[in-house]
C-alpha cells in the first residue's frame, strides 16, 4: 500500500523490484527509502514460517519482532518474498488524529473510498440490543451517523454517535466521534474531538474546538470521565481524570 | 433432566387475535408483527420469559407462521438453544380427520403427551398481542403464595372503543375481583369506565392444566377462559394478578398505529424498555446515516436507514430509505421501505419492502391511516 511520504516513517516499508520481489525491508525508519507500507497482512508457507519462528525463538539476541527480525532474516537468506499491491481503502488508525480522520471519512464515502455499506460485504460487529434511536423535535441532525439507543435533543453535525449516546437539549456536537453510553448535557459544546465510552460532559461545558490557523488538535476524553459543568477543555487536551466544574485545560 | 429445577414452562399462542389486524396478518401472524422500530410482538413475551429463567417454551403456531419461524430461528437471540427444553414450535397436527385448532383447548390438547413428560410444576401461558416487559417470576411467586389453582394477569384500563366494535373477531375478558379472587369473567364486555382487563397471561399448575384441558377437549370445548375458567369460578381458585407497568395492547390497525406512535414519548418508551432487556433477531445493519439536507424531528429510527429527506413524527424500521426532497409525516415505515425523491406522505403504514415511487403524494388521516401491503410498489 502506498502511503504519503511524510507518514512513511510510521510504517514497516518495503523496497521492491520491477517484479514486486521485496529487496529491502525497513521497520519504521527515520529516512524511508520507499513509501510502500506493509499492511501487516502476510501469507507464509507454513514450513518456512515455522522454521524462522523456531530459529528466532532460540536466538537470545533477537527482539522477537516480525519487522525487525523475521522479515530481515528471510531477506538475508534470499527467500522469495513478494509484495501484493492493495488499492482499496486502508488506514492505520494508530494516532489520535488518524483515528478521528478515519471516522470522518466514513461520513464521506464518495471521496474517501471507504464503503461500509455493501450488503454483500457486511462488516459485522457486536449488537447493542438497544431500541431504535430517537431524534426529538428540538434536535437538528446533519450529515451524521447515529445508531441504536441514542437520544438526540440537541444539534449534531458531521459526527458519529455510538450506541446509547444522549445529546441533551441545546447541546452542540460537531466533527466529533462520541462513543457508547456517553451523555452530553444541555448547553455543552463538543467539537473536533473523540469522546470515549460512558463519559459525562457537564452542562455548558466546552470540549475541543474547530481548527484555527495552526491549531488543529483533536481533543480526547477517556472512558468513564466526568467533565464538570462550565468546564473548558482545549483542542490539544487528553483528559484522563475527572474535571471539576468550571475548570479549564488546554 | 437439566431443567427439572425450573419452576415453570412457557406456552405462547402466537395466532391469537389475528382477526383484529387482518391487513398485517395477511402474510404473517400476530406474534411476528413488527413493532417499535426493530422488534416483533413476540420478542416481548419471549424475552420476558427468558429473562425470568423460563427456558422451556412451546409456541403453538396455527397458520401463516413462516415469518415467525424465520424470525425465531433456533431461538439463539433469546438464549433458548438447549439440549433440554429450549424453544419448541408446534405446528397444527395434520391428520385426515383433524382440522386446525381454534382456541387454547385444542392447541393444548394436541400437546398433552408433551406436557405430561415435562418436569416443571407450573405452566405460564400467554398470547403475543401485548408488548409488555413482564416479570413472570413475580407472578409465579404470587401464584404460589396465594395457593391458587390458576392466576390471571390483568391491568386496569378503559376498554378501547375499537375492541368493543370487534367482538365477533376474538374474545376479550374483564374480571370481577373479590379480595384477590376472580368471581366472574365477562366476555366482550361493553362497559365504560375503568375495567379489570384480562391480559390473557396465566399461571396454572401443570397437572391441573392437563386435567382441565383433557376434560374440556372430550366435551368439544374450545376456549380456556370461556369454557374452562368462567363456568368453574366457584370450584377453581382463580386469583387475579394486577399488572401496573406499561403495556401496548394491539387490538386493531388504529391501535397498532397509536401504540407505535406513543413510543415517541420517552416516558412511554422507558416504561416499555427500562426493565429487563428485550431481544430480537439481529440484522447486523450499519448505523443510520443522515445525509446533508436531511431533517428529522420527533422520530424513532432503527439502524440501517439512509435519510436524505424530511421525517417527522414517524417510526422507521430497519433499512428504510428516504430520498432527497421526500417528506414523511406521521408514518410507520416497516423494514426496507423505500421512499423515493419528492414523495409526500402522511398517516401511512407501509409494510415490509414497500416502494413509493418518485413524486407520489398519499395522505391518510389520524383516525384512518392508510396501509400498503408487503412488497407493493406504489
Amino acid at each position: 500500500m502506498e502511503v504519503p511520504w511524510e507518514e512513511a516513517p510510521r510504517f514497516g516499508l518495503m523496497v521492491a523490484d520491477e517484479n514486486d520481489r521485496i529487496t529491502e525491508f525497513q521497520e519504521k525508519p527515520k529516512n524511508p527509502k520507499s513509501n510502500l507500507a506493509s499492511m501487516g497482512i502476510y501469507i507464509f508457507n507454513w514450513d518456512i514460517l515455522k522454521k524462522y519462528l523456531t530459529e528466532d525463538e532460540a536466538d537470545p539476541n533477537s527482539e522477537n519482532d516480525f519487522g525487525n527480525n523475521i522479515i530481515p532474516n528471510l531477506l538475508r537468506d534470499n527467500r522469495k518474498m513478494y509484495a501484493y499491491h492493495f488499492s482499496g481503502y486502508w488506514k492505520d488508525v494508530g494516532t489520535i488524529s488518524s483515528l478521528w480522520e478515519a471516522n470522518m471519512e466514513v461520513l464521506d464515502p464518495e471521496h474517501s473510498g471507504i464503503n461500509l455499506f455493501d450488503d454483500n460485504w457486511k462488516i459485522y460487529s457486536r449488537n447493542s440490543g438497544m431500541t431504535g434511536h430517537k431524534i426529538s423535535s428540538d434536535a437538528v441532525v446533519e450529515n451524521s451517523m447515529i445508531t441504536d439507543g441514542c437520544r438526540v435533543k440537541g444539534n449534531v453535525k458531521h459526527s458519529i454517535l455510538f450506541a446509547g449516546v444522549q445529546v441533551e437539549k441545546g447541546a452542540v456536537v460537531e466533527d466529533a466521534v462520541v462513543m457508547g453510553g456517553t451523555v452530553i448535557k444541555s448547553g455543552a459544546v463538543v467539537k473536533h474531538c473523540i469522546i470515549a465510552e460512558n463519559v459525562t460532559i457537564g452542562e455548558n461545558a466546552v470540549v475541543g474546538a474547530m481548527p484555527e490557523g495552526d491549531s488543529a488538535g483533536v481533543a480526547t476524553v477517556g472512558a468513564g470521565i466526568k467533565i464538570g459543568n462550565n468546564a473548558k477543555i482545549g483542542p490539544n487536551a487528553m483528559v484522563n481524570k475527572n474535571v471539576e466544574d468550571g475548570e479549564e485545560q488546554c | 433432566m437439566l431443567n427439572s429445577n425450573k419452576r415453570a414452562l412457557g406456552v405462547i399462542f402466537p395466532n391469537s387475535y389475528d382477526a383484529l389486524v387482518p391487513e398485517l396478518v395477511n402474510v404473517r401472524l400476530m406474534a411476528s408483527i413488527p413493532f417499535a422500530s426493530r422488534y416483533r410482538l413476540i420478542d416481548f413475551v419471549l424475552s420476558s420469559m427468558s429473562n425470568c429463567d423460563i427456558d422451556n417454551i412451546s409456541i403453538m403456531v396455527n397458520n401463516n407462521y413462516h415469518s415467525l419461524m424465520d424470525h425465531l430461528g433456533s431461538g439463539r437471540e433469546w438464549d433458548l438453544v438447549r439440549k433440554n427444553g429450549g424453544l419448541h414450535i408446534f405446528p397444527p397436527f395434520a391428520e385426515k380427520e383433524s382440522k386446525p385448532f381454534i382456541g387454547r383447548v385444542g392447541a393444548l390438547a394436541s400437546i398433552l403427551d408433551f406436557l405430561r413428560q415435562q418436569k416443571e410444576k407450573y405452566v405460564v401461558m400467554s398470547d403475543a398481542h401485548i408488548a409488555v416487559n413482564f416479570d413472570f417470576n413475580a407472578m409465579i411467586d404470587a401464584h404460589i403464595a396465594s395457593g391458587a389453582d390458576v392466576t390471571v394477569a390483568y391491568n386496569e384500563q378503559e376498554l378501547p372503543e375499537y375492541i368493543k366494535k370487534s367482538n365477533d373477531k376474538g374474545f376479550y375478558y374483564t374480571l370481577s375481583i373479590d379480595n384477590g379472587r376472580v368471581t366472574k369473567m365477562y366476555i366482550n364486555s361493553r362497559e365504560t369506565g375503568i375495567q379489570n382487563f384480562g391480559m390473557n397471561i396465566y399461571v396454572v399448575d401443570r397437572e391441573l392444566l392437563i386435567d382441565l384441558v383433557n376434560t374440556a377437549f372430550v366435551r368439544g370445548q374450545e376456549f380456556f377462559e370461556r369454557d374452562i375458567l368462567a363456568p368453574q369460578l366457584a370450584r377453581l381458585n382463580v386469583q387475579a394478578y394486577k399488572y401496573e407497568g406499561y403495556l401496548a395492547r394491539i387490538s386493531g390497525m388504529k391501535s397498532y398505529f397509536d401504540e407505535n406512535m406513543k413510543l415517541l414519548d420517552d416516558y412511554n418508551l422507558d416504561g416499555l424498555f427500562s426493565g429487563a432487556p428485550i431481544y430480537t433477531k439481529i440484522r447486523d445493519d450499519n448505523p443510520t446515516r443522515y445525509i446533508n439536507g436531511a431533517k428529522a424531528s420527533n422520530v424513532m429510527v432503527a439502524d440501517g436507514c439512509v435519510i436524505e429527506g424530511e421525517i417527522e413524527n414517524s417510526i422507521l424500521f430497519r433499512g428504510v430509505k428516504v430520498a432527497k426532497g421526500a417528506k414523511v409525516k406521521n408514518c410507520i415505515l416497516m423494514q426496507d421501505t423505500v421512499i423515493e425523491a419528492g414523495v409526500n406522505i402522511e398517516y401511512l403504514i407501509t409494510d415490509k419492502s414497500v416502494t413509493i415511487t418518485a413524486g407520489k403524494e398519499m395522505k391518510g388521516t389520524d383516525t384512518f391511516p392508510f396501509y400498503i401491503a408487503k412488497h407493493h410498489t406504489v
